[in-house]
């Protein structure tokens, strides 16, 4: 088995999903308000198994970057198709934007009329008629009445085709060991573009396979990553590993999803830490394979 | 304003001032693209009340394929440059008289000089940048017309004479000098931005749309009402938009508060007139 840094890198892949994909750019009087309302918007956003959709925080973004000149927060949302995101943009824009003091919203994509979707023209209602519209070098924005002012929200917004379900294990020999890899690996795959690790933290700590002894789940915890369970099911845990974290990887497009995957193993790597592997589905199910081998030792 | 490459372009030198206006509708880049020069020196236009062939008053040379259009002379007679193009790019290098892009629907029009009344007039789309100045009327409704400007921008960074975008509809009109009396008058929508300044009745009769302005002593109607200070995000997206196109701004648009006055109240009062906060 190939390592890295001591660490057993192991010849799987993830198994990962095309989804709809939406980059919308929040943007306020300061960082501070720009990170309330993007905490709030990609908030119960982890996994669409029981969320409307996943999201997460891309990166900040500099006076110079916004459309507004002001701070701003790029958020990435990941849902099966652009009615699902559309529905989950649009409310979440309205509930966790809208809302936030100062704060204005753009899109953050390329727009293709066919697959867009309609933001601020569904927010513009609430401007009662008083609702303002801006048509300028091909973008319309609506500036919407709010008791601090106004609201400006750009009218549609584009969508692309995202991947998303990247994911690794890092298996270490403590929950401290495993923890701190995780935490480095989410902050190397912060640092990518066009990613987000939409777990709290970026990390996730309850894996999960399909199925469950319940009819009603459609998935369950993952015995066989779970240090309790050696013994009594089949593990694929080996001596020694006693937690095991998943990063997971939504991207706007397989390349971004598979430098996010070499940066963040790469990070994990080191004493401590036993194995790196990657969850499948037998390949089965997703039409993207990130295989670990070929990211970390390219050809 | 750039210029193309001479080769890149045709390029219509008027040989002399006219004594009576020549009008050059319909001699547009999109218009002459499949015409070889002398074709489009055999193109009719007017001269005063006379038709005659443009040849007759400009030496007309290089290629029209790549769709770029070049006047050269002193042209400040010459009625209509520009009016009704819908794509490419025309380029005067001194004035030119009035009704100068007037109708356009797309493509982008660049002017040396000063322009003559009704720039722009009920213009779509596209583009027109202005070095000098402009006379009335600038994007405005011809008499009986409806609507004004429905789309497009329009650049002036000299001064602009009266009625600036009367019974404009959309688009964007930036004057970086002091405009006459009236400006956006009845406007229905749109945006105006009026760096040096207005004369009296800016606004009078608007709908909705906007109009921000920099200079002193504003006199708005009676019918407007102070809102608000606040600091609109939009006007932050407009400045990036205009600087973009290298028109010069204050620095202050778009990061300084500004106060809000709503009229034209005998209209609705759903337009609005943003002027810099006090001690800007």
């Amino acid at each position: 088995m190939k390592t890295l840094d001591g660490t057993e890198i192991v010849d799987t892949f993830a198994e990962a999903f095309p989804m709809a994909a939406a980059r919308v750019v929040v943007t306020a009087a300061t960082p501070a308000w720009a990170a309330e309302a993007a905490l709030a918007a990609t908030g119960y956003a982890a996994s669409v198994i029981g969320c409307d959709a996943e999201a997460g925080v891309e990166r900040d973004l500099a006076t110079t970057e916004t459309p507004d000149g002001r701070p701003g927060v790029s958020l990435l949302f990941f849902a099966f198709s652009r009615d699902a995101i559309q529905k989950a943009v649009v409310n979440r824009v309205a509930q966790c934007v809208l809302t936030c003091p100062t704060t204005a919203c753009f899109n953050g994509l390329p727009v293709d009329p066919a697959r867009s979707l309609s933001v601020g023209g569904g927010l513009r209602y609430f401007g009662d008629g008083w609702q303002i519209s801006k048509l300028l070098d091909g973008r319309r924005y609506w500036r919407v009445p709010v008791m601090d002012g106004e609201f400006l929200c750009e009218d549609v917004f584009g969508t692309a085709k995202g991947v998303a379900g990247g994911n690794f294990l890092i298996l270490g020999e403590s929950q401290a060991a495993a923890l701190l890899a995780a935490e480095d690996a989410v902050r190397a795959v912060r640092a990518v573009p066009g990613v987000i690790a939409p777990f709290p933290g970026g990390v996730v700590r309850s894996g999960s396979k399909v199925g469950s002894k319940y009819a009603k789940l459609r998935a369950s915890t993952n015995g066989a990553y779970c240090p309790t369970l050696r013994g009594v099911v089949p593990s694929e845990l080996p001596d020694g590993v006693n937690a095991v974290y998943e990063v997971v990887i939504d991207g706007l497009d397989l390349a971004a999803v598979e430098e996010a995957t070499r940066r963040g193993v790469r990070a994990a790597c080191r004493p401590g830490v036993r194995r790196v592997t990657s969850g499948n589905y037998g390949g089965k199910l997703g039409p993207f394979h990130i295989h670990l081998h070929d990211v970390l030792w390219p050809a | 304003m750039t210029t193309p490459h001479p080769s890149d372009r045709l390029t219509l030198t008027l040989r002399a001032r006219p004594s009576a206006p020549l009008e050059l509708y319909g001699v547009t880049p999109d218009k002459v693209a499949n015409l070889s020069a002398a074709e489009v020196a055999r193109l009719p236009i007017l001269y005063g009340n006379r038709r005659d062939e443009l040849g007759q008053f400009f030496d007309v040379t290089g290629s029209p394929t790549p769709g770029q259009l070049h006047l050269v002379g002193d042209t400040g007679r010459v009625k209509g440059i520009g009016a009704g193009m819908f794509a490419g790019a025309i380029h005067v290098e001194s004035d030119v008289g009035p009704h100068a892009g007037a109708g356009m629907t797309g493509g982008v029009l660049t002017i040396g000089g000063n322009a003559g009344d009704w720039l722009g007039a009920e213009m779509e789309g596209g583009r027109i940048e202005v070095g000098g100045a402009a006379g009335h009327q600038v994007g405005a409704a011809y008499r009986g017309s409806r609507r004004g400007m429905t789309g497009g921008t329009i650049l002036i960074r000299g001064e602009a004479g009266d009625e600036v975008g009367l019974l404009m509809r959309r688009g964007v009109i930036a004057v970086g000098g002091r405009c006459g009396q009236y400006a956006g008058a009845s406007m229905i929508a749109g945006s105006l931005f009026l760096v040096g300044g207005v004369g009296p009745r800016v606004g009078a009769g608007m709908k909705r749309g906007t109009i921000v302005t920099f200079g002193p002593a504003l006199e708005l109607p009676p019918s407007f009402r102070f809102a608000c200070r606040f600091k609109p995000s939009i006007l932050a997206v407009y400045a990036a938009s205009l600087r973009a196109l290298s028109f010069p701004v204050p620095s202050y648009l778009g990061e300084s508060e500004v106060d809000c006055f709503r009229g034209d109240l005998l209209t609705g009062g759903r337009g609005e007139v943003f002027l810099p906060a006090a001690g800007v």
